[in-house]
Order: structure tokens, then C-alpha cells, then sequence
């Protein structure tokens, strides 16, 4: 399977695009590790004008030999056309971090079903228009091959690669991108409710194609930050318009009859049976749902611009394989991916997926492995032949936020006073915390809005505020307050009854050892504290209902890349619906412009503008920093969450022999997981 | 015999609706329905703002705001009617399309572990009936009560570690790799057999101490029996005089709990499948259940239930048909 | 659907040894003896002679005193246990069993002691070893001072059965990853596992009589009705139920609350196969004389079945309670592994176990799974038991 140059010099005489034997022979094959004295551009690829002009050379291209097989296996899928007419006429060349890699083999991964700890083994098809580097710094091209801002940032336009193609052959172009946003996100039929996200100060961008390679983003307001948003979203902001406008009447005036014959009530129906009805593309596939109509329509899955795409799904797993059209090629002009197929089989059970990975039966994982398991994963790191490494997370801190607006009156008045969330923050023994449930790793850290590493606005004195273990400041507080303890040692609330503090978690956002620490170290200071272990959708269920005390989750989606194009998570609710972090009744209030709900005090309220104003700001900016640094004063005079430990690193594996993989600088889903090591490069040693 | 036939039927058709309705109760137990998961499934991490009217809504298309009774006749209608168990709500299809290949497997699993448990109680009874108060007995006793006393899903998870530790046996699922979408064929039917022995042999393991004590009581009061003496005394060779009369009257009781013991072995399948990783209808039911996809957990408890009531009902005949005695007090 | 009193009504449990064939003349000493045993025998009553013939079953009695071990040992968990069930010892984080010993390298002493021993994490792995102090000997002494606790909820008590002199806890059975006294937990789930079995006993127990009661005295068509719903509920698998009945418990519910719904749970649905036990029983003695008698008296049903039917089968009733005793236990240990069960700080067998649900445990500390040690024993005890017993109740049995 190997393939070496001698076979590529053999492929690319074959299949040149132009250009002669003798001249492809010179192109060097440059690696991250050996760059041979060219500089590109963006870290580590290419743009093919550049490479050939800087390496004086015309590259020849070479496709896996096995493609037509894996072609077919892609339901729908014409015969496979010779390669020159399947790249793009500009694809990415990616310089590889070893060796120019051999096809073949299989990426094994396990999650735990559609749509659960799946979004690790979708990051390693993933692409999007552009893609951060893996030194998590710079922006570069991927599926854009370039991109250009109007001087206050309220138009983006982005340039496609001439030539690119969906994974079934058909053409890709800017049309596709406006079909996502004006067909789809904004046509009611398809999508419900427009995603906030893609409204700016409540407005739609105005998004339209220049011609078939270039498209425009004209906002309402300026966005700096939002090139970040493509660099690490999951989101496909294209889709294929000759696939699903088949099914609308504005695109297709047989439609209805079409629609009709599959037995489709509405377009909506329709659309949605490919499209999934969100831009979270691990929605169930049309295969999934219904085999017999996907095969009679004649695609199984919706076209994609990914490195693989599914081609069996079941309740057991799902197969995927190469993209026969993908836009990648390395710097000898293989086209990528080189290991063609990914198994990604649904294990539910925790424990199983430790047994297959110490059997060494797990190509790559890192999505919900637990610092916890990392003992046990090392020790049989030999045996299983595979690595077990940790890597840093980004903000993830376990927090503890009141509900403010708890439905308790009581409760809500307790849980406003500040004073309480410091006594509880000073009544914690981290470093106990740190030792016991974090394997005495990570840094004591308060709970912050925003990443310490990767903005510029964060003291030393706003990570260790009320982080001390001080239990005598902590009853002093709560007494203040006039929470008295009664005979039984236990606090008593005004209304006479003791303080409960019902504690309910799910172990998916926060360590049960954790709070069972937490309780006993509260119930030190005279508190009754009940802890619940529930299910992830069942807390979800109940913390957006506004039906618990406390709130337990860990912060994500802090990074400065994240903050400064989505404010969410620094205004209230202080969270989405994945991650609530409570204050409903503020957002009534403010959505209703004071009819409903309930005031904030005035400087959460001033949260609102703040944020609108931190997103306008290019981030790093003398500006944005100003207001970065309020926003957290804010945070920190209220304590409106009680952190524990940061900068916890956690563990992911892979095979042994998975070639061209670099050590992750950090594992989170802030920057998609593996998006920024570029999986399309692994591949295995012999 | 006919009319004893048309009773049974009879109070198999009323136990059935009963069933369906306790069925469609346990349903409604846990509070809160689909919609609130299907609002956030759809829309958490796209900053859309969910207010409870657009929670309504959904459950308003999903039919989840219509009154329980209404609810359950359409449920129980589209199963008769139409054979169609509802929409599976997170797998966004039909309960049809999820359960399908499942049943057969769950029930490949259940007959299994059925075989296996009377293909090992049965003889180990009888021996251990003719070899009463030794150590043997003893021995066989305190070993089929151990199966019967550890938690099985302990019991699953270590055997499940040794396996795969000492003899690098495949863990998960029901079938390997290989074999997950291949068409049926010799080598696919022992890979199954690899996947299956595990989780049938935990499962068979405490059904056996049933009965393992069961075959060997009622062998031994067999044993004690007059029949039994005069034919000894006839001279009848040991093995031909054991099978001849008091192992087929041992077999009665075994034959009388056929259904509760496949309702045994279900009750215990969704614990077990958890841990062994398996994608069958245990876990499918344990999974939906909490995640209140309710047409797919009721469909799976009913057309359990239902398997229970039918093998009941067999074993009603079959005792029938082997002690005509039963037959006349029916 | 409660397998174990089904086993009894299959008539599975093992019978007795057969008895010795009676004597013959001439009559020697040894055989007068066992006359004057067969004439006392004869003359005694019926809780006596059970008792006699209970004796017998070597096996049933070692169960009756391995159960009231345990027994005592939850009950006196306060002061048996060193430590208390959620007390943590930082220097001692998922350290294996600490033997005593009564020699080492150094020589023997007369008093047991261990070594010094800390748990410190390694660099690479993270993983926590112990790192034993072979300088340093630690007698274990008996009847330390401890904390002040309430012995059955009454007495205080600061004493400890057992100790190290350094005044350190001693860790008999290893301590879990938050350094809690696994030999102190497991004694502590003793108590709540056992009584939750024996609530939930009572509970279906009270049931069956009730519902069984009914059937059986009413007979006809009440008795049609009650045996659909019987079967009904024996046909349903059990998981599924439990689990929609503990999700739809209020979610404020404090971990006692929890822990009487999971009793009331447990017994709810234990009762059906008592209740078909009463109810046969019931209709084979209900033409008996002294049953009409007693109705033609005027007595009222109630009273002709608590007072004239039950009592002459309540040894059958009493086997198929003992027998019922390990289902509940069984049943909660399920529960509480599915997350359903009891929670923290409420610690029971069950609790204890899903804990140590991983393979991390089985490679790196399998002393965590001693509880199940427990679960077995009394598993094995309460069905032995339950041998025993029925035995010793058959008047028919031929062990006289």
C-alpha cells in the first residue's frame, strides 16, 4: 500500500494536470518537519500556485487506488471520474508533519450514539471555510481559499477554490453558501426559529454570491471577530443546493410532485430529511431514519465537502468513507485522506469503551475520557499498544452557581446576597478537591467567564479571588447574613426551616466525587446539603426549567476566540441550553423591556450592553480589553459562579502507530478537537 | 380440552389489555415527555432562545399534549390495527424501523440463555438429586446459589474483564467488525455465538440455581416414590430407570415457569447490557426510557410482555397435555 | 416475579437427609435412650419440635448465626466500625487492606501491629500506591477513644471496638479513592441493606396477606379478578418498573425519603407471588369443618382468616418471608446501580458496589468490591436459611 515516490512520479506522469514528468519529479516532498527552506504563508500548507512557485516545480496529483471502490460504496455516487476532474483546480497542499503518509487502514473510534460524544470523531472529517492552526493562534485557509474584510468590519468576503466539488461530483460554489443562510437558516419552513447566532443586534447579514467563487457577508453591525466563528464551529455553513432545492417549490417547479411521490408533507419535511433540520450536522442521516425511502430518493446521506462521508448508520455505529472529491492534497500531490475509512461504533457503556481501548481496539479518542481513567489507561499503554497522553483543557472549571432567580423566595433572596456565594467559595477546601478528584492536577482557580490563556484581560488577583480555604470568614459571612444556627448546628433560614441546599448534577458536567467532597465541606459550615446524580438531558431538562438551587456544570465555550464573537456566556443566562447558568427571570425582564420577569441589579444589567459592545471590538484591542476586564468585575463582585480547579488536563489515546500525529496543545471542544491537528494526514506506520 | 383451550385464550386476551395498559402506565410515570429533549437537542448551542410556547409547539406536533386516554388508544390502535408502534422520537423514525432486527436478536438472546439453562439445570438437577447430601450436592448447591446472590451486573462486568484480559475475547456488541452488515452465514452465526456466550452465560447463570434446586426436589421425592423402588427391584438398569419415570415428571415444574423465566432473564437484560456494552433491546430500553423516547420503551416492554403472556400460555398447554389432572381442574 | 418464595412453591428447596429406620428389640441403654427421645418427641409442641428439627440442618444454622452476625454488626456499626461512613483519611486515598501482623524483618511482637503506610500518587501513571514504612510498627489496640456516637440512636458512646495506637484509623479493608474506611462503609450498608429488606418484606408481605387473603376466602369471580392483576404485575419486567416509579419520585426528596419510597417500591411489587401462596392455601382449606364452623358462628372474615386459616400454615409463611429476603437485597443493589437507588450519604451494598463498577477497580483496587462479598453471604444465609426452616416446619418430614 506504501506508496512511494517512484509510484507517485509513475501516477503523476498518468495523471498530470499539465506540466512535464521531469518538472513534477522536482517538487520537493516538504514536511512540517523538514520544510525545506519554503515559508508559506499560513502555518504548515499551501495554496498549489505558491507551493509551485516557491518550489519551482509543477506538482502532479495521485489519488488512493482503492478510491473507486470506496466510490462506490457512496450511494448515489456516478462512476468515479480520473482525479484531475475531482480536485479542485487550486486545492490546499498540506505539508505533513512527518512523512508523506501510504493509504489504507481504518480509523476505529467509539462514541456513545448519533448525537451523544460523537463531536471528537466528527472533528476528524470536519472542514469548514477556515480552520485555526494547530498553534491555536492564526487563522488560515481551508475550504476558502482566502478572505477579505471592508475596513470597519461589516463585510466579509470570502474566496472559494475554483473548481471544488461536493462528495457526489456536483459542483461547489458561492451559490451553496447563500442557499445555507437564505433557504435554510432563514426560510421558516426549513428552520423553526433562526439561531440567534446568525442574527446580528437581532438582524439577518445580508449574504449574496459575487459570482461562483466568491460570496459576501454584509452585517448590520461590525463584527471583528467572526472569522473566529468558521475557524472553530461545528457548523456547515454551506449546503448542497442542487441536492436539496430539488424539494422546493422556488427552485424547482416539479417539486411538489416530487415531494408528493415520497410521501413528504411539506418542504420543510423534506429538506429536513437530509438536512436534519439544524445546523448540528450529527443529526440522525436519512438512512437512520428510514433506509428504504433514502435508497429510493438515492442518497443516504446529504453531500459533503468532508474528508469522509457516512455510508451505513445504524443503532450499532455507522462506517464513512473517503470523499472521493476531497480538496486536500499533500506536498508530494496525494490526495487526502490517507486512512480512507472511519468506524465509529456506539458503546454506551463507559466502561466497555476503557476495555476496547486497553485491547487496543481504538484508533483515536478523546471526547469523554476522564482525567479519572488515566491511571488505568497508562499503565496499559504498552499492552494495548497504544499512547495515553494528557493534554491541557481550556476553562474548564466545575462551577457552583445559586439560582438568583431561584422560584424558592426564600432561596432567591439567600442566594442574591453575594455574601453567601463567598462564604461558600472560602468554605471549599480546593487543594483537597485538587488532590482527591483531580489527581493533584490543575491550578485552584475562581470560576471566570472568560479563558486566562487565551485573552489578555485577566489578573492574578481575579483567579484567587475567595479561593482561600478560610472557613471562619465563611461563618462569619453566614452569620451576617443572619443564617443562626439552631441546637442541631445546622443554619436556619428566616423563615425558620434549615438551609437545604439541594445539590443536582449529572456526571457528564462535573465529577460525582466532587460534590461529594463539596457537601461534606459545606456541611462544615453548618449547611444541610443533599446531593442528586441525575442523567445529562434529565439536568438539562430541569436547569432550564429554572427547577434547580444550584447550578453544576464546567464552564466551555470561554476561549477568547469563542467570547469574542458570541457573548453568551458572559451576559445572563450566562449559558446556552447545553450549559444554563441560570438568571431567567433577568432575561425575561430584559427581552420584555422590563414588562416580565425580574430586575437585575444595575451592573448585571449592565452586562447586556457590555457584551454587545465586547463583540464589536476587535478582541486583544486596548478597547476590548477595557471592557473584558469589567465584564469580570462584574462577575467577581457578584460571584456568580464558584469555581474549583482549572487548567485540568485530561487524557486522550491513540494507536501507536498512527503516524503524522502531533501532541494536542489542548483538548477542547473551544477549538473543534482534533480540527486544528488535521486528521486528513494521519496515517499508519507499518 | 376445547373448552379448557377457549379459557385459557380468554384470560390471555384479558391479562394482554391489562398488560397494555399497565404498559402504557409505567410510560407516564417519569415526569416531563419528549418535547423539552427535543427542544434543546435541536437547539442547544445555536443560541436560539427557547421560551415555553415553542416548547408547546413541539408538543403539539409531536401529539404529546393530548390526553392520556386518547394517547393510549391510538398507541394501542396503530399496534393492532396497523402493527405500527409509533415514532421513535430521538432516532427521528419509526419504533419499526429501530426495534426491527432487535427483536430477533434479543430474542436469539433469550432463547440462548434459555437452552443454556435448562441444557445445564436439568442434568445437573437429576445428578445432584441422585447424589443427595454428598459433597457433590453441596458443591453444585452453594455453586448455583452463587450465580443466583451476585449482583449481575458485577458479575457481568468481571467476567467481562477477565474474558477479554486472559483470553482477548471481543467486547461490545453482538457481533465483530466483520460482521455487523454482512448477510447471514456460518462464520457470522460462530462470531455471534463469540458475542453471545458472555452475556447468555451471566444471564443463564442465576436462572439456573432456580431450577437447579427445582429439578433436584422434585427428583428427589420422585426418587422416593413406589414406582421407582418396584422397578429398581425389577432390576431396571439405573440410567434407563431414571430417565423412565422420575426425570420426565421433574421436568413439570421447569416446563409450568417457561414464561416467568424469559420475564426473569428480560428483567435482568437491560442491567447486563449496559455493562457488556450490548446494542440490543435491554439497553435500547434502558437508554429510551431515560431518555423519555416512551413509544420505543413501551414498544419494547409490550412486545416482551406479550412474549411472556404467550410463553405462559404454551406452558399452560404443555402441562396440560403432560398431567391430564390440570386439564380437568382448569 | 419473587423468585425465591416461587422456588419454595415449586417444592424446589432440598429436603432433609432420610432419617435413621426405626429400632428394633431387644433394648439396650443407648436404645432406651432413643426411646426416651422418641417420647419426648412425641409429647412436645409444635414450636418445639421445629426448633428440634431446625437444629439438625448444620447448614441452616451456621446461616442463622452468619445472618445475626451481620446483624449485630449493623446494628452496632457505630462502635464496631473505626471510622464513620463518610469520614475520609487524606494520607490514605484508595490504600489497599491493612493486615495485622505479628512479625516482620525485625522480629515478632505479641501484640498484632501494622506498618506505617501513606498513599502517594506516581509521577507518570497518577496512579495511587502505598508506600508502607517498614521503621514504623503500629499496634492495633482494642477499645480506643473515638468521637461521641448515639449506640441504636440512644446511648453515647466514645469508644471504638478497635484502633491503632498512633490513634490513626486502622483500614482493615482499604480505604476508596476519597480515603473512606471501606470495612467501616460496609458495615454501615449492612444496616441500611438489611433493613431495607426487612421493610420491604413487611410491606409485601402485609400485601400478599391482604390481597392473597381475599382471593382466597372470597373465591369466584373476586378471586378471577385478583388473579389477572396478579399475573399482570408478575408478568411485567421488574427494571423497567422500578425505574419509571423512581423517576417519577419528587426530585427535592431528601436521601431518608428516598430511601422509604425505594422500601415502599420494593415491597409493592413483591407481594404476587405470596399472595398466590395465601390465596391456594386458602382455597384448599376453605371447606375444612372448623372453617364453617366459625362462619356459621358469625364470626367475620377478617377474623376467620387472621384467626382460624392463617394460623395453620404460618411455618409456610414464615419460609417464604426468610426466602423473600434476598430478592429485596438483590433488588437494591440493582436499583442503586441503574442510579435509582439511595444517595449519598446514605450508603448501602448497593450504593457501595456501583462504586466500584469499573475496571479501574478490578486492575487497580479490587478490594472495593468486598461488598459483594456481603451480598452473597447474606444471599446465601437467607436462602439456606429459608432450607432450614422448611424443613424443620413440614410436619410431614422425616427427620422426626
Amino acid at each position: 500500500m506504501r506508496m512511494n515516490r517512484l509510484a507517485v512520479l509513475a501516477c503523476s506522469t498518468v495523471l498530470g494536470l499539465s506540466g512535464t514528468a521531469a518538472l513534477a519529479a522536482g517538487c520537493p516532498a516538504v514536511t512540517v518537519a523538514d520544510m525545506q527552506g519554503l515559508e508559506p504563508a499560513y502555518p504548515e500548507q499551501f495554496e498549489l500556485d505558491a507551493f509551485q512557485a516557491a518550489a519551482g516545480c509543477t506538482l502532479g496529483f495521485a489519488a488512493n487506488p482503492g478510491s473507486a471502490a470506496l466510490n462506490a460504496r457512496i450511494l448515489g455516487n456516478p462512476a468515479l471520474p480520473p482525479l484531475a476532474e475531482r480536485l479542485p483546480a487550486e486545492p490546499l497542499v498540506v505539508a505533513p508533519y512527518e512523512a508523506i503518509g501510504s493509504y489504507g487502514g481504518v480509523i476505529n473510534g467509539v462514541s456513545r450514539a448519533t448525537e451523544s460524544g460523537t463531536s471528537d470523531m466528527l472533528s476528524v472529517r470536519h472542514v469548514n471555510l477556515v480552520r485555526y492552526a494547530d498553534d491555536l493562534k492564526t487563522i488560515v485557509p481551508n475550504v476558502a481559499k482566502s478572505w477579505d474584510w471592508n475596513a470597519d468590519f461589516t463585510q466579509l468576503t470570502f474566496t472559494l477554490r475554483k473548481g471544488h466539488k461536493w462528495s457526489d461530483g456536483a459542483p461547489f460554489t458561492a451559490d451553496d453558501i447563500v442557499f445555507w443562510y437564505n433557504d435554510l437558516l432563514l426560510n421558516p419552513a426549513v428552520t423553526a426559529k433562526v439561531p440567534d447566532r446568525w442574527l446580528f443586534d437581532g438582524k439577518p447579514a445580508t449574504v449574496e454570491a459575487l459570482d461562483a467563487e466568491h460570496v459576501r457577508f454584509t452585517f448590520p453591525t461590525p463584527q471583528p471577530n467572526l472569522l473566529n466563528r468558521w475557524a472553530v464551529d461545528y457548523g456547515q455553513t454551506f449546503q448542497p443546493r442542487h441536492w436539496l432545492a430539488r424539494f422546493m417549490d422556488k427552485y424547482n417547479p416539479d417539486a411538489a410532485a416530487l415531494r408528493a411521490e415520497y410521501g413528504f408533507a411539506t418542504e420543510g419535511d423534506a429538506v429536513n430529511f437530509y438536512y436534519g433540520n439544524s445546523d448540528w450536522k450529527d443529526v440522525p442521516s436519512a438512512m437512520m431514519k428510514d433506509p428504504a425511502l433514502a435508497a429510493r430518493i438515492g442518497k443516504n446521506a446529504v453531500p459533503t465537502l468532508e474528508s469522509h462521508i457516512v455510508v451505513e448508520e445504524s443503532a450499532e455505529g455507522r462506517r464513512l468513507v473517503a470523499n472521493p472529491y476531497f480538496h486536500m492534497v499533500d506536498t508530494a500531490g496525494n490526495q487526502l485522506p490517507y486512512i480512507p475509512e472511519i468506524h465509529e461504533a456506539f458503546v454506551p457503556e463507559r466502561e466497555v469503551v476503557n476495555l476496547r481501548i486497553l485491547n487496543g481496539d481504538v484508533t483515536w479518542k478523546e471526547q469523554a475520557l476522564e482525567l479519572n481513567d488515566f491511571p488505568l489507561l497508562k499503565e496499559n499503554e504498552a499492552k494495548g499498544h497504544y499512547r495515553a497522553v494528557l493534554a491541557p483543557t481550556f476553562g474548564e472549571n466545575v462551577f457552583y452557581s445559586f439560582n438568583r432567580n431561584d422560584k424558592d423566595p426564600v432561596l432567591r433572596a439567600i442566594f442574591s446576597d453575594p455574601r453567601f456565594s463567598q462564604a461558600l467559595s472560602l468554605g471549599m477546601d480546593r487543594e483537597e478537591i485538587r488532590e482527591i478528584v483531580y489527581l493533584g492536577q490543575g491550578n485552584i482557580q475562581q470560576a471566570l467567564p472568560a479563558e486566562t490563556r487565551t485573552v489578555d484581560f485577566i489578573t492574578e488577583a481575579d483567579k484567587t479571588a475567595f479561593t482561600a480555604f478560610d472557613p471562619e470568614t465563611a461563618n462569619r459571612l453566614l452569620d451576617e447574613m443572619g443564617l443562626k444556627a439552631g441546637p442541631d448546628g445546622l443554619r436556619r433560614r428566616p423563615d425558620g426551616a434549615p438551609l437545604t441546599l439541594r445539590l443536582v448534577f449529572a456526571s457528564q458536567g462535573s465529577p460525582v466525587q466532587l460534590h461529594e467532597l463539596v457537601r461534606g465541606q459545606w456541611a462544615k459550615l453548618g449547611l444541610q446539603v443533599d446531593i442528586r446524580e441525575v442523567t445529562t438531558d434529565e439536568y438539562r431538562a430541569s436547569a432550564n426549567n429554572n427547577d434547580v438551587d444550584v447550578f453544576i456544570w464546567k464552564n466551555d465555550g470561554i476561549t477568547g476566540p469563542f467570547i469574542s464573537q458570541d457573548a453568551t456566556m458572559l451576559m445572563p443566562p450566562f449559558g446556552d441550553f447545553f450549559n444554563p447558568g441560570g438568571g431567567f427571570d433577568w432575561v425575561k425582564w430584559h427581552e420584555t423591556n422590563g414588562a416580565e420577569g425580574s430586575a437585575p441589579p444595575a451592573d448585571i444589567a449592565r452586562l447586556w450592553p457590555l457584551g454587545a459592545e465586547f463583540v464589536s471590538q476587535p478582541l486583544g484591542s486596548a478597547r476590548s480589553n477595557e471592557i473584558g476586564a469589567e465584564i469580570i468585575r462584574i462577575h467577581l463582585d457578584n460571584l456568580l459562579k464558584i469555581g474549583v480547579v482549572a487548567d485540568i488536563p485530561s487524557p486522550y489515546v491513540y494507536d501507536a502507530r498512527l503516524a503524522n500525529f502531533r501532541p494536542q496543545t489542548a483538548k477542547t471542544y473551544d477549538f473543534y478537537w482534533t480540527y486544528s491537528y488535521r486528521p486528513q494526514q494521519w496515517f499508519f506506520r507499518d | 380440552m376445547l373448552r379448557f383451550l377457549a379459557g385459557r385464550a380468554v384470560g390471555m386476551a384479558v391479562t394482554l389489555v391489562l398488560v397494555s395498559v399497565m404498559v402504557f402506565a409505567i410510560m407516564e410515570l417519569p415526569p416531563g415527555d419528549y418535547a423539552d429533549r427535543y427542544a434543546f437537542r435541536k437547539y442547544s448551542g445555536t443560541g436560539v432562545t427557547i421560551t415555553e410556547a415553542d416548547v408547546a409547539a413541539i408538543r403539539h406536533t409531536l401529539g404529546l399534549d393530548r390526553p392520556a386516554p386518547l394517547r393510549y388508544l391510538d398507541w394501542v390502535g396503530g399496534i393492532v390495527l396497523h402493527g405500527d408502534f409509533g415514532k421513535a422520537y430521538a432516532f427521528e423514525t419509526s419504533v419499526n424501523a429501530i426495534i426491527g432486527q432487535k427483536v430477533w436478536l434479543t430474542l436469539g438472546l433469550l432463547f440462548v440463555t434459555l437452552v443454556l439453562t435448562y441444557a445445564v439445570s436439568i442434568p445437573i438437577g437429576i445428578y445432584a438429586a441422585v447424589r443427595r447430601g454428598t459433597a457433590t450436592d453441596y458443591g453444585l448447591t452453594v455453586l448455583s446459589y452463587l450465580g443466583l446472590a451476585l449482583p449481575n451486573f458485577l458479575l457481568a462486568l468481571v467476567l467481562l474483564y477477565f474474558a477479554n484480559r486472559w483470553f482477548g475475547a471481543s467486547v461490545g456488541g453482538l457481533f465483530g467488525q466483520a460482521y455487523e452488515k454482512a448477510p447471514w452465514s456460518a462464520a457470522k452465526l460462530w462470531d455471534l455465538v463469540k458475542h453471545l456466550w458472555l452475556p447468555a452465560l451471566v444471564l443463564a447463570w442465576s436462572a439456573m440455581a432456580y431450577q437447579i434446586q427445582t429439578v433436584r426436589a422434585t427428583m428427589s421425592d420422585e426418587l422416593g416414590k413406589l414406582s421407582v423402588i418396584a422397578a429398581r427391584a425389577r432390576g431396571l438398569p439405573e440410567m434407563r430407570l431414571l430417565l423412565k419415570y422420575p426425570a420426565r415428571l421433574a421436568l413439570n415444574p421447569v416446563v409450568s415457569t417457561i414464561g416467568f423465566d424469559v420475564n426473569r432473564i428480560f428483567s435482568e437484560l437491560p442491567i447486563v447490557a449496559a455493562v457488556l456494552g450490548l446494542t440490543e433491546l435491554g439497553d435500547l430500553l434502558l437508554k429510551s426510557f431515560l431518555d423519555l423516547d416512551m413509544n420505543v420503551a413501551g414498544a419494547i416492554l409490550l412486545l416482551l410482555t406479550v412474549v411472556i403472556v404467550g410463553m405462559n400460555f404454551v406452558s399452560d398447554l404443555l402441562l396440560a397435555w403432560l398431567d391430564p389432572r390440570i386439564r380437568l381442574g382448569g | 416475579m419473587n423468585d425465591m418464595s416461587r422456588l419454595s412453591e415449586a417444592g424446589a428447596l432440598p429436603a432433609t437427609p432420610p432419617a435413621t429406620s426405626p429400632a428394633t428389640p431387644p433394648e439396650t441403654a443407648a436404645e432406651r435412650r432413643a426411646r426416651a427421645r422418641r417420647e419426648r418427641y412425641y409429647s412436645a409442641g409444635q414450636w418445639r419440635l421445629v426448633w428440634w428439627r431446625f437444629r439438625r440442618h448444620r447448614g441452616a444454622l451456621l446461616a442463622a448465626l452468619l445472618l445475626g452476625a451481620m446483624v449485630l454488626a449493623g446494628l452496632f456499626a457505630d462502635v464496631v466500625a473505626p471510622c464513620a461512613p463518610t469520614e475520609r483519611d487524606r494520607a490514605y486515598l484508595a490504600g489497599p487492606p491493612q493486615f495485622p501482623v505479628f512479625c516482620d524483618a525485625k522480629g515478632c511482637s505479641l501484640r498484632p501491629f501494622v506498618h506505617g503506610s501513606r498513599t502517594e500518587r506516581d509521577p507518570v501513571t497518577l496512579r495511587l500506591r502505598a508506600v508502607p514504612d517498614p521503621e514504623k510498627r503500629d499496634p492495633v489496640i482494642f477499645f480506643v477513644p473515638g468521637p461521641t456516637v448515639r449506640l441504636l440512636g440512644a446511648i453515647p458512646l466514645s469508644v471504638r471496638l478497635f484502633g491503632l495506637e498512633s490513634g490513626a484509623p486502622l483500614h482493615l479493608w482499604g480505604t476508596d479513592p476519597l480515603g473512606r474506611d471501606v470495612f467501616s462503609r460496609t458495615l454501615h450498608a449492612t444496616r441500611t441493606s438489611l433493613s431495607i429488606g426487612v421493610l420491604g418484606v413487611l410491606i409485601s408481605f402485609t400485601l400478599a396477606l391482604a390481597i392473597g387473603g381475599i382471593a382466597g376466602y372470597a373465591g369466584g369471580l373476586v378471586d378471577a379478578a385478583i388473579q389477572r392483576v396478579t399475573e399482570v404485575v408478575r408478568v411485567i419486567p421488574v427494571i423497567p418498573l422500578y425505574m419509571g416509579l423512581a423517576a417519577a419520585m419528587p426530585k427535592e426528596w431528601s436521601s431518608t425519603q428516598v430511601y422509604f419510597a425505594m422500601t415502599l417500591i420494593l415491597g409493592l411489587f413483591g407481594w404476587p407471588t405470596l399472595a398466590r401462596r395465601i390465596r391456594s392455601q386458602l382455597l384448599s382449606i376453605r371447606g375444612e369443618d372448623y372453617v364453617l364452623a366459625a362462619r356459621l358462628a358469625g364470626a367475620r372474615p377478617a377474623r376467620i382468616i387472621a384467626g382460624h386459616m392463617l394460623p395453620s400454615f404460618t411455618s409456610f409463611i414464615i419460609v417464604d418471608l426468610v426466602i423473600s429476603f434476598p430478592y429485596m437485597i438483590l433488588s437494591e443493589t440493582a436499583l442503586s446501580f441503574v442510579g435509582l437507588g439511595l444517595r449519598p450519604p446514605a450508603v448501602s451494598w448497593g450504593v457501595m458496589l456501583q462504586q466500584a463498577q469499573s475496571v479501574q477497580v478490578i486492575e487497580q483496587a479490587p478490594w472495593l468490591f468486598i461488598p459483594a462479598g456481603f451480598v452473597v453471604l447474606a444471599v446465601l444465609a437467607f436462602t439456606l436459611l429459608g432450607d432450614g426452616l422448611r424443613d424443620a416446619a413440614d410436619p410431614y418430614g422425616q427427620n422426626g
